[in-house]
């Protein structure tokens, strides 16, 4: 499955790119994306909701885990410090780049606002980067590492694009917590964004 | 954001009250895998549809490449540590 999902967003790049799809399926991407999120959330719902044990477990034993998200802030930006050793970049709009957490159409517009169309540009491909990172790095870490660390790498996504991946491979009690996870970090995109620019 | 907590609230009510219905799993499954690639297609199409992605790539891709990366590693090393301390914490 994982191969397909891989496929299908390379797929839904490439169709746009050389314009091989109709007009209106590019016009309404954005919808046809806000749609099929809907049934999945609903989806993913009623599997929480089935599995009481998932929920029961992370309250009893697991709640540590909805510090998470603090975790991937924290690492996020001190990824994003490195960064700026090894490119043009400087320390500060690295951090800029670094904090959109994944959301690359929101990051990328404060930035390209506030600082230049170029560092928009580079949050825009930091964070769809990350984003597709993300959809391959999800199933080895939750096998490899843990459950609750496959979250961190889809940032702010936890809690649309990726949410359906992680439930998959890290289970329903990771997927309560990956939607808190992109919820909290979605929201901190707009106020951390800015203060590194 | 409102809305996509609304539409988990929903399913968790479903999935609370109809969670012995077995024709539900089976309609479910195949929902499930039929939505998540319309979502990532889309998710892919919406990236695509800018007509200067290939010239951004070739400006920005290996600055970008490395911010995203030098994110991930670190975030996971993070959460990692945190997970394993908490762990250990919440045992004692």
């Amino acid at each position: 499955m994982i191969i397909m999902m891989i496929l299908f967003t390379i797929l839904g790049v490439v169709a746009a790119q050389f314009e091989i799809l109709p007009q209106i399926l590019v016009e309404y991407s954005g919808n046809i994306t806000e749609y099929s999120l809907y049934l999945l959330l609903l989806i993913i719902g009623y599997d929480i909701g089935k599995d009481k044990n998932a929920v029961l477990r992370l309250i009893t034993k697991d709640k540590f885990a909805f510090l998470v998200p603090v975790g991937t802030v924290a690492g996020t930006l001190i990824g994003g410090y490195f960064a700026s050793f090894f490119i043009t970049l400087n320390a500060k709009d690295s951090l800029a780049v670094s904090a959109g957490f994944g959301w690359y159409s929101l990051s990328a517009v404060i930035i390209s606002k506030m600082k230049s169309a170029d560092l928009g540009s580079i949050a825009f491909l930091a964070n769809v980067f990350r984003e597709m990172m993300s959809i391959v790095l999800i199933p080895v870490i939750a096998k490899r590492v843990g459950p609750y660390v496959s979250i961190t790498p889809a940032g702010a996504t936890s809690m649309d694009t990726t949410l359906p991946i992680i439930e998959k491979y890290a289970g329903e009690s990771a997927a309560i917590v990956a939607f808190a996870h992109g919820f909290i970090l979605s929201a901190l995109v707009p106020v951390i964004v800015p203060m590194f620019l | 954001m409102v809305n996509y907590l609304i539409f988990l609230a929903v399913g968790v009510f479903f999935g609370i009250f109809f969670s012995s219905a077995n024709g539900i799993i089976k309609v479910k499954n195949i929902f499930m895998s039929l939505s998540v690639l319309c979502l990532l297609f889309f998710m892919g199409v919406g990236i695509g549809k800018d007509p200067n992605l290939k010239l951004k790539i070739a400006n920005f891709g290996l600055s970008a490449f490395v911010i995203a990366s030098f994110s991930i590693l670190f975030s996971v090393i993070v959460v990692f540590i945190m997970v394993r301390i908490f762990r250990r914490f919440s045992k004692q």
